[in-house]
């Protein structure tokens, strides 16, 4: 036989068996069945959508707490306004009451 | 047997609950020119964790009050004409005060305008909180501070403390996020 006549041979079509289908799906199913591929899955999944989140929830972290700060300021601020009012009107009220 | 045991749950979170500032929120639409300051303690604790370093002394003031604190509760209106608010709108807090045995330390009233400073006095000469009623023709203010604090917290209150003077109207508004208009 000559070389072309090898090569035709190898490369002849032949039809696949007729449980090949099955025998493929069923090795998918089986393979996503293990609980190592989900679990690869699920960290490469993480790995993608981790890094984001946690830098916007950083970031929402740090602007509520600078707001909270502010807040904290003018809570400050008023509470010793009036503190010193109320200082105020006892001296005033304390000065009428001597005169 | 359940029933007992739900209305223990129901009633449980509210019993330790403080005054609630809800409702003094009828002033609200009274007026445009209000400042309302709700900080609990979480949000108190966020507060501190961004005040700066510790090597500051004013910080580090500032700081050491608020770690005690379990919250701050600000209500103030402006309001644009007289008899807006009467003395039956701040009685319910009056009467809370006296509930929970708060003391009025200060009652000093000029003419229309008054004010009230409360403390919760607790053993060995600490506080466990300072409530200010503050009232003028056209202005209401309510300070709550709950949380132990001692004389010198008292003092530090209204002490400076390093916090800058502001604009309080110019305060309640956030701040504006484009920094690049501010620098134009």
């Amino acid at each position: 036989m000559s070389f072309e006549d090898d090569l035709r041979a190898a490369l002849r079509h032949e039809p696949a068996p007729t449980d090949f289908a099955a025998k493929v799906l069923s090795r998918t199913r089986a393979g996503w069945r293990r609980p190592a591929v989900w679990a690869i899955a699920a960290g490469i999944t993480l790995a993608a959508l981790a890094p984001p989140a946690v830098l916007e929830y950083r970031h929402r972290r740090e602007e509520r707490g600078l707001e909270a700060k502010r807040e904290l300021f003018v809570a400050l601020r008023i509470t010793r306004a009036k503190l010193q009012q109320s200082r105020e009107r006892v001296h005033r009220a304390t000065a009428r009451h001597i005169l | 047997m359940k029933k007992p045991f739900l209305l223990f749950a129901i009633i449980l979170p509210l019993w330790g609950q403080g005054f609630d500032f809800k409702s003094l929120d009828k002033f609200d639409t009274l007026t445009q020119h209000k400042t309302k300051v709700t900080l609990d303690g979480d949000l108190l604790k966020l507060a501190a964790r961004f005040l700066g370093g510790d090597d500051d002394k004013e910080t580090a003031s500032i700081k050491s009050l608020v770690d005690n604190l379990k919250g701050i509760y600000i209500r103030s209106w402006e309001f644009d004409r007289d008899g807006q608010y009467t003395q039956a709108d701040i009685e319910p807090l009056r009467v809370y005060l006296d509930r929970e045995k708060w003391s009025r330390i200060v009652e000093s009233q000029d003419g229309r305008e008054f004010s009230e400073v409360y403390v919760q006095r607790l053993p060995g000469d600490r506080f466990g909180g300072v409530a200010i009623i503050s009232a003028e023709p056209r202005e209401l203010t309510v300070v709550y501070i709950s949380g132990v604090m001692n004389l010198s917290d008292l003092d530090k209150l209204e002490g400076n403390m390093g916090i800058p003077d502001i604009d309080l109207k110019k305060a309640s508004k956030p701040p504006p996020k484009n920094k690049k208009e501010d620098e134009e």
